[in-house]
This record gives C-alpha cells, structure tokens and sequence, in this order.
C-alpha cells in the first residue's frame, strides 16, 4: 500500500496535461512547432505518438496546414495533414 | 534614478514572478472559457448561405496585435535604458503571445469547419473523367479559397508570435546589457562627492521626520477615531495571536522542561519556534497595513514608506527567529548546530549585525527613491554598506565554532568547512577588491548575493539535517505523534522507522524541488528555461530517436502497482468469497488462487509498459541475439515454469499429498512456480524442482483416495498348526474400524522359510496416516495371541547333522570330564 502512496506522489507531475500528436502514417513526419515564439523542427517516428506544449502552441504540417493547440487536445496526422482527433 | 541590484532574484521582481504564476496557470482555464463560448458561435452554414469570411474576421482580431508589436518594434529600436520599462515590455511581450494563440483558437473551429465541408464534397475527378457539375466546382472552389485564405491568416497570426518571440528575446538581452553596464559602472570619491552627500544627509533626515511627524499630527488631529480604529483593531488581532499561541507556548516549556530531547523534537522545536511567531508578526503587519489603507489613513508619501518599513521590520523579525532557534545562544540542548556556547553567542549578534545593515541599506535605498536623493547619496552608501559587510563577514568567520579538541589538531581553520572559510574570505576580498577599484555597485551586488544565497544554502542545509533527524532510527518515535502511533493503533517500531523513512525522503524532495529553481534563478536563468527544461523531461525528449518521458514511466510503475494490489484483492476476495462456497479440495482452490496472482501480474505489466511507451520491436532485436544464451541459461528454469503450469493444470499433485519421490516420502506442502516443496516425516523439508515432478515417476499415496494395503508379515515355528494361525491373524484385526472391510483382509501363505513358515496379513485401511499406527497395533496383538495360544515365531534357525567323529569327541570330552572328578 505503502509503494502505491509512494508511486502516486512521485508521478504527480507526470499528471500535469499536455497534447499528444499522433502519425498514423507509414513514414515518420516532420512537424514545426511555434512554441512561445520559437520554431522548431520536431520528428514523430512512424506509428508513435508523442506529448507536447503544455501551454498552448502553433502546429504546421508537412502537408501545409497549421492548427493552433490549447495543451490537450489529440492530434492525428494521416497522409501530411493534421486533425484534431474527436471533430 | 539610482540603480539597485534588489537582492531577490536576477532580474525578477516580485510582481513578475507573481504574473508569470497567473499565466501559467490561469492563462488556460482562460482560453478553455473563451473556448467554450466560443463554441456554440460557430453556425453550420449550409450550402446556400454564404460563407463566414473567417479569414476577415481573425485579420481584425489580429490588428490591434499587429499595431502594437510595430510600436514596440520602434521602441526597441530607439533603446531603452530604463530596466523598469524593460520589464513591462517583457511582460507585455509575454502575455501577447498568449493572447494572439487564443484568438486564433476561438476562430478555429470555424477554419475546421470549411475545412470539414471541403471534406464533404463527393472526390474531385481524376483526369479523363467527365466534369462535375457546375454547382459543386464553383462550392469547391469557393470553399478551397476561404480555407487558403484563413490558413494564410493563421499562419500570418504564428509569425506575429515568432515576431513577439524575437523581441522578447531583444528585451531580456537589452535587458541583461544594462544590468551589466550598470553593475560595472565605475565611480569615484572627490572631495565634491563627499561635500554633497554631508549636505544631503542632513536635508534628507529632516525631510524624513518631518514628513512622518507632519503625518501623525495631522491624522491625529483630522481623523482621531480612525487612528484609533486603526491602531486598536491591530491590538486586537495582535491579542488573538496571543490567544491561539498560547497553548503552543505552553507545550513548548513543557518540551523544554523535558530531559532527552532528540535531534528530531529539536527540529520540530525550532520549526515551530520560528514559523508561528513569524506568520503572527505578518499577520500584524499586514493587518496594520490593511487598517491604515482601508481607512484612508495614508497620505504624502507615507503609503510607499510605511509599507517598505514594516516589510524590512518583519524580514528583521523572521531572521532573528530563525537564528536565535538555530543557534540557540542560551540553550544548548536546543541547538542545532555543533557549536560552543561562546561561538553561538557570537554568531548570534554578527547575523543580527548583518540582518540589520541589509535592512537598513535597503530601506535608505528606496527612501532615496521614493524622495529622489542624488546619486550621491548612493555611492556613499554602497561603499559605506559595503565595507561594514565585509567587516562582518570577516569577524564571522574568525569565529571559533568549537572548542579545540586536543587530539584533533584542525588547520586553523576554527571549525569551519575548510571550502566556507575560504569561499567567505574570497567574498570579502572581492568586495574590497571592487570597492577600491571604483566599482561600487559590483562591491554591493556581491555583498548581496552573499546574504540571499548564504541564506538560502543554510535553510536548505537545516532541512537536510531535519529530514536525516527523521530517518534515523526510533527518531519518529520520540516525538509525540509517532508515538501517539504507537500506542493508540499499534505501530510497531519498524512501521514507524519507515514511516520517518518515507517523511525524510518527501522533504528532501521538496527541498530539491524549491531550492534549485531558486538558485538557478540567482544565477540567472529565467524562470521560462526552468519550466521548459521540466515539461520536457515529464513530457518526453528524444534521444537518438528513442523518447524517453520521465513522466510516463511514473505513471506507467503507479499502475503497476495499482494492478498489482488489484489482482491481490482479487485473489483474496476469490478466496474468501467464492472458493469457500464450492466443494472443491483445497489443492484446486490453491491453483486457482495462484493461476489469478499469475494472470493479474502478466496484465500489470503489459499494461504498464505498453502505457510507458516502450516500443518492443526495438527490444526485439536485442531480444534475438541474447536469446541463444539466455535459452541456454535458462533451458532449467523454464522447464520448471512450464512443469509448475502443467502441474496446475494436470495435478497429479495436490497440496496435502504424500508422495514419494526419488527416495523422499512426505506431505506435498507447497507448489511454486519453480518447485514444490516436500514436508517428510521428519520434519524435513525437501524442494523438487517441478521438471523432475512431471519427468520422472511419481508415487502418489493419495491421488484418487486415501486407501492404502498394509502387508505384517510374521514367521511361525514348523509344526504350528497354520489353520489356527490363519484365524488367529484375521482375528487380530477384526474389530478394527481402521481397517477396510473392503477388500476383505487375506492371509497369505508365503513360503516355507528358512526357519519359519512365513505369513503375510494382507488388509486395507481407509486413512493413510493411520499406517503406522494400525501396523503396530497389529504387531502387537499377534504376539498376544500367539502367546496366548502357544504359537512359536521362532528365531533365525539352523539344524547341524553331524556326519562323522561325534562318538570319538564325545568320548575325549567324557574321559576329560571323568579326569577332573
């Protein structure tokens, strides 16, 4: 029981929310995050996802489109093209 | 105006900190709310209405955005050299990255809608097929430009970001520049700076008393009762305070009064010794403060002094609690560090000698701003503070902490830590280094850091000893929670180790987590590389295209455990709940419990690491070149896993057995995944490794039943009557309820012996574990019958026939025996 409190209190930071972008294509994909005024390049390998901005950032895909991210919402990227997972 | 390097942190007031804490955690439940109204604004346009120019619409809520960052962008151009200005231009700059991003969220949803109806149309034709109709290619046109056109729009409102981002970027530069140049800025003492600064001295002390004695005649005079409001309702909260204390205060003497004071009581001690009368003492003054706002009562520049005066009053406060409960001048039971009496008492007044130049530097130097001194003024005290410091800091340091200890011969050192001695020596030449050199305000910046980061390592270096206080041994006990623990619900001594254990490791966590944002702060980081740096470790970063989120893998061991607790609920609800209900053996029962532990465990770990996001393909590799030697290393143990799941599901053993196996008989007393264990008769515990359990032969005494034959032999003398044996043997065990009557017993003429005719009473018995008992029972009655009725069981028996020379050593024996007569 003990282990379980331990475990609970060391990952609460792990709790704090972030949005997660996921490729679902075959290839990794390129993507530029405008985070707090600051591009930068980042890679999603193929068929993983991976968890960014907390606060809130711009998100262009390769494909041309950009979507402008709150922290947590579920991003898609199928083909280049980026949806928010849910609309 | 007079530069002054505020000893808090670089480059940080208090008011940005505060407004950096709002937006991070404000800023979005902001956006979430703009969200939310925004959404149900967004209308589903059908195909005949016209379009919402979406793209128009984000241009204007952009322009205002625009405009400003154009006019900051002249700003910057033409330089500031103002750090005040500065800082609200970095704040603005921050916010309106926020505010930009938001906008475009709430326009979003309109975007996703064309986007979403662009969707719909049926698919374009590919080339050779017929035209689509008119109607759609003019809808699709349509919607493809507005969708072009407000993605254009977003994109022009991320440049603006990356625009604001640049600039910020300016800001902290121009800014770091002009606290540098400032911090360098070299003056010089003439004999004019010394004739000024005489003459303004004592303009200034004049005008300061005049307008605090101005103040409180006229607020007498104009408003008594207010004052008096004023003044009482501070008495009385001060009273409360006392009130609530009180009990504190009591149980304080009683501890005091009390003979062995463990580090840890002394810890808490000092905690309470500081905390309570310093949030009382805040209490007050913010309440002071309140009363005399609320009822108007400041006036001239007394709302900027007053304040000022009771901060500088508190910090004194809280700085003497901390160091008349650290260094204990008078007590040394209580104190906390290892020093003699003379050197607490010592240090006593250096620290309030250097808490009181702080303060006073401090408040002069925003009363030199707030009546706008000359910069004179300034100087004079830079140095003036400056050179006392070190004063002070080298009387501290001279001090001795200890008593010599004769047979530990210390290099001169005093008893301080050899790299603090030298480190506090360095300051001070430092300073007077920088003093004497023209640089003043460097002198007075090192004198700063000094105090704020000497205190910050001495509170984090208390923790520390407080949280190794708690996990010593039997320290949680001593105080009055642990062993009210103890006593009330029965924790024993161990539980509570633990408990101080797991204490000592939170505050040593909370330690790290205050205490290095904040020296990094010192050194100037900004408080925005600090969060970044941890959302990416929680979040994830790459390395070498492997990620790695730190946060994940927590989360991913909490459910471990989470699962593992489960499956052991589970289990035991399974047990107690549902198996008890059921006929089935225990050794069914103990399969199942454990098949559920097995299957709980399996889940537990494919979830957490599937969660952690462990790509196993990855481990795959791996996995395939070790596998030959680990196959080969673990060929024994696998086979015993796999012999354990048979066994499970076979059961050619159960719990409680007696089996016989490779010469060791006895009770089957537990199955493990890798062995069972054997209990023998003697009290022997005996482990078999489950692959020899399914591999080789197995007796089991139990399998279907608990019936087991019993053979007594016994041997008869020739010439008995074996008639009579026979009945006297099914006799012996006829009235024993031990014994079957089913299968009937039978006597079984064995063979005619050596030296007996032999016998074997052959009969059943229901109980296995009645065997030794029923043999010997029986053993004892066939002798009583025998006896009884005169029926020989002979001993081993051998018949001589003496073929020649008996008649002539008969007769040598006579003829010696008729000799000796």
């Amino acid at each position: 029981m003990r282990y379980i409190l331990a475990a609970a209190i060391v990952a609460m930071p792990a709790f704090a929310q972030a949005a997660s972008v996921a490729n679902k294509d075959a290839e990794a994909v390129t993507i530029v995050v405008t985070e707090d005024g600051e591009r930068q390049e980042v890679e999603i390998a193929a068929g993983s996802k991976m968890q960014l901005c907390p606060a809130g950032c711009f998100v262009s895909f390769p494909a041309g489109g950009m979507l402008a991210l709150t922290g947590d919402e579920s991003v898609v990227v199928e083909k280049g093209e980026g949806k928010i997972s849910g609309e | 105006m007079a530069f002054q390097p505020r000893p808090f942190c670089f480059g940080y007031s208090a008011t940005e900190l505060g407004s950096n804490i709002l937006r991070r955690f404000f800023a979005p439940f902001l956006i979430w709310l703009a969200i939310a109204c925004a959404a149900p604004a967004t209308a589903f346009s059908q195909n005949s209405s016209p379009l919402p120019d979406v793209a128009g619409r984000l241009e204007i809520a952009l322009q205002p955005f625009n405009q400003r960052l154009a006019e900051i962008e002249k700003i910057l151009s033409e330089g500031v050299s103002n750090q005040n200005q500065l800082s609200e231009l970095r704040l603005e700059l921050e916010k309106l990255d926020n505010e930009i991003l938001s906008r475009v969220i709430q326009i979003q949803p309109a975007i996703s809608n064309l986007k979403a109806q662009l969707d719909r149309l049926p698919a374009a034709p590919a080339e050779g097929e017929p035209d689509e109709p008119e109607e759609i290619a003019a809808e699709r046109k349509t919607l493809s430009d507005a969708n072009a056109k407000a993605t254009l729009a977003m994109r022009d409102a991320e440049l603006m970001t990356v625009r604001a981002g640049n600039m910020l970027d300016e800001v902290l530069a121009a800014r770091r520049n002009l606290f540098i140049s400032r911090l360098f800025e070299r003056r010089f003492i003439d004999g004019e700076t010394v004739d000024v600064v005489a003459n303004e001295t004592g303009r200034f002390s004049s005008r300061f008393f005049r307008t605090m004695a101005r103040w409180v005649r006229s607020e007498i005079q104009n408003n008594p009762w207010s004052v008096l409001f004023a003044f009482g309702l501070t008495a009385f909260v001060g009273f409360l305070l006392h009130m609530v204390l009180r009990p504190l205060r009591r149980w304080l003497a009683q501890v005091e009064a009390g003979e062995q004071v463990s580090y840890l009581q002394q810890v808490t001690l000092a905690f309470f010794t500081i905390v309570l009368p310093a949030a009382a003492a805040v209490i007050l003054a913010v309440s002071l403060h309140l009363f005399l706002t609320q009822l108007g009562l400041y006036r001239l520049r007394v709302n900027e002094i007053v304040p000022e005066l009771l901060g500088v009053l508190v910090a004194g406060m809280f700085f003497w609690l901390v160091l008349r409960s650290v260094l204990a001048p008078r007590e040394e039971a209580r104190r906390l560090l290892d020093l003699s009496n003379a050197a607490a008492a010592r240090l006593m007044w250096l620290g309030m000698a250097l808490a009181v130049l702080t303060g006073t530097d401090y408040f002069t130097s925003r009363l030199v701003d707030i009546f706008d001194m000359p910069v004179e003024f300034t100087i004079l005290k830079s140095i003036v503070g400056a050179l006392l410091f070190a004063f002070v800091l080298v009387l501290v340091v001279r001090t001795r902490l200890r008593e010599i200890d004769p047979d530990e011969p210390r290099r001169g050192y005093r008893g301080w830590n050899p790299i603090v001695y030298w480190l506090v020596w360095a300051t001070v030449f430092a300073i007077l280094i920088a003093i004497v050199a023209g640089y003043l305000s460097l002198g007075r910046f090192i004198a700063g850091q000094m105090i704020f980061t000497g205190s910050i390592a001495a509170t984090l270096y208390i923790g520390f000893l407080a949280s190794r206080a708690i996990a010593t041994q039997g320290a949680v006990a001593t105080t009055r929670f642990g062993a009210r623990l103890r006593d009330e619900r029965g924790f024993s001594e161990l539980r509570l180790d633990q408990i101080g254990l797991l204490l000592s490791i939170l505050i040593n966590a909370a330690l790290l987590l205050v205490g290095v944002p904040i020296v990094l702060l010192q050194f100037g980081l900004q408080w925005h590389d600090i969060t970044r740096w941890t959302a990416s470790l929680i979040f994830g970063f790459s390395v070498g295209g492997v990620q790695i989120s730190l946060g994940r893998i927590l989360i991913a061991l909490l459910i471990f455990f989470v699962l593992i607790a489960l499956t052991r609920m589970v289990q035991r609800w399974f047990d107690g709940k549902i198996l008890a209900r059921t006929q089935l053996d225990s050794g069914v029962k103990n399969s199942v419990k454990a098949g559920v532990g097995y299957v709980g465990f399996f889940v537990a770990a494919m979830v957490a690491v599937s969660w952690a996001g462990f790509n196993l393909s990855n481990l795959a590799l791996i996995a395939g070149a070790l596998s030959v030697g680990i196959g080969f290393g673990l060929q024994n143990i696998v086979n015993n896993f796999v012999s354990g799941i048979i066994m499970l599901i076979e059961r050619p053993i159960k719990v409680g057995d007696i089996i016989a196996l490779a010469g060791n008989e006895g009770f089957v007393r537990k199955i493990n995944v890798r062995a069972t264990e054997l209990e023998t008769f003697d009290r022997q515990s005996v482990i078999i490794p489950n692959s020899e359990v399914i591999n080789s032969s197995v007796g089991n005494w139990m399998h279907t039943d608990s019936v087991r034959r019993i053979l007594i032999v016994v041997g008869v003398a020739y010439g008995s009557d074996v008639e009579k044996v026979r009945e006297l043997l099914l006799e012996t065990i006829k009235d024993d309820d031990r014994v079957a009557t089913f299968p009937p017993p039978f006597v079984y003429f064995a063979d005619f012996g050596a030296s007996s005719l032999d016998f074997q009473l052959r009969f059943f018995i229901r109980d296995i574990m009645e065997t030794p008992f029923v043999e010997s029972d029986v053993r004892f009655r066939i002798d009583k019958t025998f006896r009884e009725n005169g029926i020989e069981i002979p001993f081993p028996q051998t018949d001589l026939h003496i073929r020649s020379g008996l008649a002539e050593a008969l007769g040598q024996t006579n003829a010696r025996k008729g000799s000796s007569d």
